[in-house]
């Protein structure tokens, strides 16, 4: 059984002291140990991000690729690898900006991907622009007048695309936070972890008491995550409302992965099978089709 | 097996991870698709992921004419993609050179760790050619994987380093997670030999050459160009991809009425076979360009790499494919 220090390396974080990462960070390594899994069984895919530096300052498979194909990238990984717990760690700008349309996608193919998203409302690592699920208003360098785009809400998007686990968490509650990924990890198909996450140095406005003032959780609210319509509900407190449920909004199991309904994947991983698996007349006939 | 994206930026990043997983992956697209997958073509060079990616060219800009034909992409493929990679680019001209092209492809992928563009376009991938079936020799189709390590040989390594500096520039590449060793970081940011990321200006010198030092690994599986027609031609023409049936029927008119004729074709584009180039075309008299672009893209390269300049040139940019009428009328000679 892996440890937590299993899944440490001796390299520092560039984040700013206070940074919401280090919480998302410490979550992870929790739920991977919770979870029963070692280093060798995860991949962690990654964009581009202050967050997104994540398994540099780990020691696990790490795949950090381009800002915004996260999931592009982490998809064509599981179903090269479907053996492979593959875990996407991004940010908002990432999963909902740039990367939205890999998100809808990913959302209705139910791959399965544990799709963490660091979504601190702003474009941090750039020193501070608003991103797509900035509040109204929000003056920034490139939202001279205020925010005039209204804030994209992924846990509606999600829910209203068919999504079968969607969840939120929260950065200071690491326990909380840390459940809410092993039961993500713990899904069939796509999970989406929105966790609110705290930028001290370029979203002040929204600090560690901001946040806490604010959250809910879902589950001592008596909210059942069977039920998609009362999710929606739940969903669209926030953004819009002054408050913010974390936990569990929607969770259904009974919908296969992608991955378990391709064919070809039925005996096994794709990179473990062996290339030539066919009868010679099998690659005749195949070859007859163009010839 | 088959994944429909939903776009090209997704298909080549899904390209990319399957590739880091250890199959081997390649995404088929034209112009306007290659484009949106230039950035991940990028990617697949810093992280070294043997990807294939076929490109079937039509007349751009733009939406272009898109069920036509063209040979106006390749300043693109050799370009796509910011910074400073390796990249090995086949042409391949037959139904059978397809065929053989793509086995190539994948092994070439797998041996240097890089991206290797099929520069096809419309008219070779459309036109129906009369073939004989025993030409295609399935079994004798080798798969060389390269430098990739079995979980035996990754347990037998006193340390895993994914980018290790080798004299040829290939790091040996183990299946992430296959075994307890095999547990690694690769990222887009420059890397150490552990694939961690660094901005040391010494260790960024010294990966960028490893990364280059593998395109001069690549040229071992370049092939020359080949010359169809008799030696010491008065014509000789250049040609490269699908307008070698056209090409060589122009020779063969040529020669049977009286004026002497050759042809020089290139499937191996890049990198560009310089030498083989100088070798195949020393004492032609009249080099004459055929390509199915307005810039004479391949021109070019013979000038830049190679020092040769062509007499004349036949170029075609109206969507259709180049008949030996065309190519004799423009010379001059129908």
């Amino acid at each position: 059984m892996a440890t937590i220090q299993d899944f440490s390396n001796d390299i520092r974080p560039t984040w700013c002291p206070g940074c919401g990462d280090y919480g998302i960070w410490n979550a992870l390594k929790r739920a991977f140990v919770q979870a029963g899994l070692s280093p060798q069984q995860v991949m962690m895919v990654t964009g581009i991000g202050c967050g997104s530096k994540t398994p540099d300052y780990m020691h696990i498979n790490g795949l950090n690729g381009l800002h915004g194909r996260t999931l592009a990238l982490a998809t064509g990984y599981k179903l090269a690898n479907h053996a492979m717990k593959v875990v996407c760690v991004h940010g908002d700008g990432d999963a909902y900006g740039i990367g939205g349309n890999h998100f809808i996608h990913a959302v209705r193919r139910n791959i399965g991907l544990v799709d963490i998203v660091q979504d601190n409302h702003v474009y941090g690592l750039t020193k501070g622009q608003y991103s797509p699920t900035s509040r109204l208003g929000w003056v920034t360098p490139t939202s001279p007048e205020g925010a005039i785009d209204r804030p994209l809400n992924p846990v509606a998007l999600a829910l209203s695309q068919g999504a079968t686990f969607v969840a939120r968490g929260f950065c200071l509650d690491i326990a909380h936070l840390t459940n809410l990924i092993v039961e993500a990890l713990n899904h069939r198909g796509y999970a989406l972890v929105d966790v609110m996450q705290v930028c001290v140095s370029f979203n002040r406005g929204m600090d560690y008491d901001w946040f806490r003032e604010r959250v809910y959780k879902l589950e001592e609210q008596g909210h059942d995550p069977s039920h998609r319509a009362a999710a929606l509900e739940q969903a669209f407190h926030y953004p819009g409302g002054e408050r913010i449920p974390i936990g569990i909004f929607y969770r259904d199991e009974s919908v296969p992965s992608y991955e378990e309904q391709v064919s070809a994947l039925k005996v096994g991983p794709l990179v473990y099978q062996p290339m030539r698996t066919r009868p010679s007349e099998d690659y005749q006939q195949l070859l007859q089709e163009f010839i | 097996m088959t994944k429909h994206a939903e776009s090209e930026t997704a298909a080549i990043n899904m390209v990319v991870g399957a590739a880091h997983a250890g199959v081997r992956a390649m995404a088929p697209t034209s112009g306007g698709g290659f484009d949106l997958m230039t950035e991940g073509v990028s990617l697949a060079g810093m992280i070294e992921a043997p990807v294939v990616i076929y490109v079937g060219q039509r007349p751009g800009p733009a939406t272009g004419m898109a069920t036509r034909t063209a040979q106006s992409e390749l300043f693109l493929v050799l370009n796509a993609g910011h910074g400073e990679f390796p990249r090995v680019v086949l042409a391949p001209h037959t139904p059978l050179e397809n065929f053989n092209c793509a086995v190539r492809a994948f092994n070439i992928a797998e041996k240097y760790q890089c991206v290797v563009i099929v520069l096809s376009d419309e008219y070779n991938a459309t036109t129906i050619y009369s073939v004989d079936a025993s030409d295609f020799d399935l079994q004798g189709v080798k798969i060389d994987r390269g430098k990739l390590l079995s979980p035996a040989e990754v347990e037998a390594l006193a340390e895993y380093k994914r980018y290790a500096l080798t004299a040829d520039g290939v790091s040996p590449r183990a299946i992430p997670g296959s075994s307890p060793k095999a547990v690694y970081m690769t990222t887009s940011d420059e890397h150490t030999e552990d694939g961690h990321i660094t901005e040391d200006p010494q260790v960024a010198t010294a990966m960028a050459e490893k990364r280059l030092r593998k395109l001069e690994a690549a040229r071992a599986d370049i092939r020359p160009p080949f010359t169809y027609g008799p030696q010491g031609a008065e014509v000789t023409f250049v040609s490269w991809g699908s307008t070698y049936g056209a090409v060589r029927e122009a020779v063969d008119i040529l020669n049977a009425r009286g004026t002497s004729a050759n042809m020089v074709h290139f499937v191996d584009l890049w990198p560009f076979p310089a030498e083989a180039a100088r070798e195949a075309l020393a004492g032609a008299k009249k080099i004459v360009d055929v390509e199915g672009n307005a810039r004479a893209q391949f021109a070019f390269l013979l000038h830049a790499y190679a020092g040769i300049e062509v007499d004349a040139k036949v170029l075609k940019y109206d969507g259709r494919g180049f008949t030996p009428d065309y190519i004799l009328s423009r010379m001059g000679e129908s």
